[in-house]
Parts: C-alpha cells; sequence; structure tokens
C-alpha cells in the first residue's frame, strides 16, 4: 500500500512536471502553480486508474519494487516544491552525499550479484556500532546544508529502528534502486555542467 | 548557524545510538532433527495426488504428527502460464484429498494492490507452534531470475489462510530470491528456509524467520556461481549437509556444502561423484548419514534414483525409482518427508502431467 502511494506520488511529481514544462512557454509563474497542482492532480489521478483492477501505482509497485523512507520524504519533498513554484527547493544535497548514495547502491549491486565478494546487504540487519556510527556522521554532516536529505535520512533510520515498513534491513529503509539511480543521473548532470563550466576542468559545486 | 549545526549533530547522535544498539538476535543452531533410524528402506505404497490442471509441478510436502501430510504445488496450464496457482492436499488414512487453489494470481494480487505476473515453487513448512507456512514465488517482469517471495500462514492445518504477505529480501527490485528446498526448524522455535538467488549470477541463501513466523534475515554464504536449489540434511544441532543443483553449462554434478555451527557458516561448496542434469534433489537426514532422491544423469530428467550415503558425500543408489527414456518423459523435483512413524514419503513431478506419492517403510537396524 505505502509503495503503491510512493509511485502515486511519483506519477503526480511527473504530471506536475508536464503541466509545469508546458506553462512555461508562455504562462506567468502564478499561473504554472496552479497548472502544476493541475497537473499533480492529473498524475495522481492516472496512477488510481485500475487496470484488471490493479491501480496503476499498484502495477509500477509490483515491477519497482518498494521505495525507501528516504526516497519518499525526497518524493514528498518534490511534490511540495512542485506546488512551491520551485521543484528543486528541498531536493539540493551536497555532491558528496549524491555521491556516496550513487557508490552505496552500486556497491550493494555488485556484491549482490557477486562480481564483489561479500555479503553487503546481510550488514543491513545488523549494522551495529559502524554502522551506526557511520549514518549518524552523514547526517550530521548533511543536516545543516541538505535539511530535507538528511530529515530523510534520519526518518529512515528511525523506521528501520522501530521496525516499520516491509523489510527488517537498513539498506531498504535508505536506498533503494530508484534512489542510485538518480544519484548517478544528478552525478552525470554535476559532471556535464562543471566541464562545460570550467571548460574542461572539473569546477567545485558544492550543491546540486 | 551554529545551532542549526548542533541540531544536526544531535540528530546524527541519536541516529548513530539507534541504529547501533538495535540487535539481531544471534543465530539459533538447528533444532535436533527427527532422522530416518534405520539402515535402509523398503517401498511400502504408491499413489497419485489430486490431478488439478493440465500442468502440475514442483509439489513439496510437510508430515504432520498425526502421521497424514501436507502437500502444495503449482499447477495451470503450463509452467509459467497466467492461470498458474498454488494447490494445496492432505493425504489421511491412506487417501488424498481433493487438491484446492490457495494461492492465485488473482488473490495476491488483490492482497498486496501490485501487479503480479505469474505463480511457482512453493514450499510448505509446520512450525514447532504448529501453524503451517506457505511460501511460493512470484514475478512482476521478466522470468524466474526476477521472482520474489510471498508468504502465508494457516493456524488450522490449511483450511484458511492467511493474506499473501510480500516479502522483502533483496536490494535490487526486490527480485531473485526464489525458494524449492524444505524449511529446516532452528533451536529458538524459529526456522530457516533455504533459498536461491539467480539474476546473472546463480547462489544460494538461507532466510531465517523467528518462533512467530517474522522473517529476520536473509544470508548468502559465499559460494562459486551457477549453484541453486539448496535441499538441507541436518543431522544434529550444530553439523549439517545441503546439496545443491548444479545450473552451470558443462559437465554438472551435486554440489554439497557443510556446515558444523548450525548453519551459521558454511563451507565452500564442492562437487560431489554424482552428476546431476541441472536439476533439483531433495535430502533426508538418517541417523549416521544422508538419503538423497536425485536424477543420477549428466543430462536428462528420465531416470529418479533413492540414493544413500554414510558419510553425506559418496552415494549409492539404492532403488532406481524411474527410468524411461522419451523426449516427453520427466519424473523430476522430489520432495522427501518423514513421518513420524518413521515412514519415508517421496513426492515428484511425474512427466509435468501428474504428481506421483511413493513411501517406505525402515527396514534394517538403526545405523548407530
Amino acid at each position: 500500500m505505502i509503495a503503491s502511494v510512493a509511485y502515486g506520488l511519483a506519477l503526480a511529481i511527473v504530471g506536475g512536471r508536464l503541466a509545469v514544462r508546458w506553462a512555461a512557454r508562455g504562462a506567468g509563474s502564478r499561473r504554472s502553480r496552479w497548472l502544476a497542482a493541475a497537473g499533480a492532480v492529473a498524475g495522481a489521478a492516472v496512477a488510481a486508474a485500475p487496470i484488471e483492477r490493479v491501480p496503476i501505482a499498484g502495477w509500477l509497485a509490483g515491477i519497482g519494487g518498494d521505495l525507501s523512507i528516504t526516497s519518499i520524504v525526497l518524493l514528498i519533498a518534490a511534490l511540495a516544491g512542485l506546488l512551491a513554484g520551485d521543484p528543486s527547493r528541498w531536493l539540493r544535497a551536497p555532491l558528496w552525499l549524491i555521491a556516496l548514495a550513487a557508490v552505496a547502491g552500486l556497491l550493494l549491486w555488485l556484491v549482490l550479484w557477486r562480481v564483489l565478494p561479500g555479503d553487503l546487504y546481510g550488514w543491513g540487519y545488523a549494522p551495529g556500532v559502524t554502522g551506526g556510527l557511520a549514518l549518524g556522521a552523514i547526517i550530521a554532516a548533511a543536516g545543516p546544508r541538505a535539511l530535507v536529505a538528511a530529515a530523510a535520512l534520519a526518518l529512515g533510520a528511525v523506521a528501520w529502528w522501530a521496525g516499520a515498513g516491509p523489510s527488517p534491513n537498513l539498506w531498504d529503509a535508505i536506498l533503494d534502486p530508484w534512489l542510485v539511480a538518480a544519484a548517478w543521473i544528478a552525478l552525470g548532470r554535476r559532471l556535464r555542467t562543471s566541464l562545460g563550466e570550467s571548460g574542461g576542468r572539473l569546477g567545485r559545486h558544492p550543491d546540486l | 548557524m551554529r545551532l542549526r549545526t548542533a541540531f544536526w549533530a544531535g540528530v546524527g547522535a541519536l541516529v548513530a545510538a539507534l541504529v547501533a544498539t538495535r540487535p539481531l538476535p544471534g543465530w539459533p543452531v538447528f533444532a535436533r532433527p527427527a532422522a530416518v533410524a534405520a539402515s535402509g528402506l523398503a517401498e511400502a505404497g504408491t499413489d497419485w495426488l489430486p490431478v488439478t490442471s493440465p500442468s502440475v509441478h514442483a509439489v513439496t510436502l510437510v508430515a504432520e504428527r498425526d502421521g497424514s501430510l501436507s502437500a502444495a504445488w503449482f499447477g495451470g496450464t503450463r509452467e509459467g502460464a497466467r492461470d498458474v496457482s498454488i494447490h494445496f492436499a492432505r493425504w489421511r488414512d491412506g487417501k488424498w484429498s481433493e487438491g484446492r487453489v490457495v494461492a492465485a494470481r488473482e488473490s495476491v494480487r488483490a492482497a498486496t494492490g501490485r501487479h503480479v505476473r505469474k505463480l511457482g515453487n512453493p514450499v510448505l513448512h509446520r512450525d514447532r507452534a504448529g501453524r503451517l507456512h506457505l511460501f511460493y514465488v512470484t514475478t512482476a517482469f521478466g522470468g524466474w531470475s526476477c521472482a520474489m517471495l510471498h508468504h502465508q500462514v494457516s493456524a488450522d492445518g490449511g483450511a484458511t489462510w492467511s493474506k499473501p504477505q510480500r516479502l522483502v529480501t533483496s536490494p535490487f527490485l526486490n527480485i531473485s530470491t526464489l525458494v524449492r528446498g524444505p524449511a529446516v526448524d532452528l533451536a529458538d522455535g524459529g526456522f530457516m528456509v533455504p533459498a536461491y538467488f539467480e539474476f546473472l549470477s546463480k547462489n544460494p541463501l538461507w532466510l531465517r524467520f523467528d518462533a512467530a513466523g517474522r522473517f529476520v534475515e536473509r544470508r548468502a554464504p559465499p559460494s562459486p556461481p551457477d549453484l541453486l536449489q539448496p535441499a538441507v540434511a541436518t543431522a544434529d544441532g550444530e553439523r549439517g549437509n545441503a546439496y545443491l543443483r548444479d545450473g552451470g553449462t558443462g559437465q554438472r554434478s551435486v554440489w554439497r556444502m557443510t556446515t558444523a555451527d548450525g548453519g551459521r557458516t558454511w563451507s565452500w561448496p564442492a562437487p560431489l561423484s554424482l552428476p546431476n542434469p541441472n536439476a533439483g534433489v531433495a535430502a533426508l537426514a538418517a541417523d549416521q548419514g544422508v538419503w538423497l532422491v536425485a536424477n543420477p544423469v549428466p543430462r536428462g530428467r528420465q531416470r529418479l534414483a533413492l540414493l544413500k550415503s554414510a558419510d553425506g558425500a559418496s552415494f549409492a543408489t539404492t532403488a532406481l525409482l524411474e527410468d524411461e527414456q522419451g523426449p516427453d518423459r520427466e519424473f523430476s523435483y522430489p520432495a522427501l518427508a518423514l513421518a513420524p512413524d518413521g515412514t519415508v514419503h517421496l513426492a515428484y513431478t511425474y512427466d509435468r502431467k501428474r504428481l506421483k506419492h511413493r513411501w517406505f517403510r525402515p527396514i534394517g537396524a538403526p545405523l548407530r
């Protein structure tokens, strides 16, 4: 159910962004906010539309798996930003945090597919002192500059601690393939922008 | 800014404390298993499970305390078809009940609100509190390598079942956790379900459940690629053997991995001198050694044999159960269960059209 709601949120964001893009051709910002809201409602309606008695969001949840608490919080922030007229307002995060998410996800998959040895995913059932300190340090470092990202991570950790959510594994509470993919896309964009602005040399861009 | 930094340092410290102090219950050893207490087995009867569909496969057996049996399998027009469902039947007083559907694509979709494409491989387990657990795989897209697990529980011997619950056991879209072999009881009242991963790489997994039937953790023991469908036979609380299907190419064998600490750690798998045609095996512990039902040939599933080993590594055929050549012949996916009176029950796929049930009485002196 939560996963279907999350995919519904994602479709609402897609609807809202499409409406804003369409509005950007001529409408003013005030009008574009209303169009974003209308687009989001349309996206949510599409998500709720059933095919063979399963809502479209349920089809996406069946195929795309559960989203982490982190992703769900970021989706809510993205929708709020969209409706406020600044889609990326709540989504800014330091480059190092995005790179960390991208690399952690990649490592998780490489171990899963036995390209690398070990049981990194299994570690998420009992991360212990090392995992606790690492996550705590990440949240403490990210918090002052990336409020929503840090809050999302903290909420994910607390939900895992409380046994809420579909998985007893901490990784599933804070990271999922869609978040990892988004992190890699964000890294790629950053790289392209940096190369473009510095004439081929990487510049320093603390925020995305 | 300082206040904000201090606030987030506090949040970080709190999260660190919560994560660091949430314990994972230690891995218990195996519960002391029932074992075949005889040097030999003599066939005592044959029956057929109820025919519920044109194609049936992957039967799983549980021996009940009163000597009856519970069985589940998947059936439909063909493997992977949309109409495939999980069927269940009981064997009492020497007769099988009618088979009935306990999980179908529609019921799983309705219960989870998610898209489900097809169902497959069920595994039944009776926990120590008497509840019957049913695990089966489903896919939303792709082949079996993209499968995930669902779990249902019955507190009344299979008459009624809980709603399907989707288990999250993999970090990549939750895909590629499959089951085939029966679960093993653990000393804390929980149980371990042998499972396997088969997306890009094939390897065994252990899924641990607590005494309440809740999923606790998934462990991936180190192994070479292409090994799947572990069948576990535990000798006592500490020692156990897992026999694996060889999904590789070339010269295939049954592989074996062992544990000496109740399943906490496992040896690196080693191939046995027992050919395997990329087919699942069934294992049952004996007082000293192991009984195995397997297709002991390098290719094809037309020969099925009962084998015995005193050391868990060297197997000798004690009975040829099926041996009929032909392009459409298949005797595969055996399931074994030990009844409280010592009777060994075997069920397996017969040409994908029927499921055969044979049972054996222990003969000869116990091996101890």
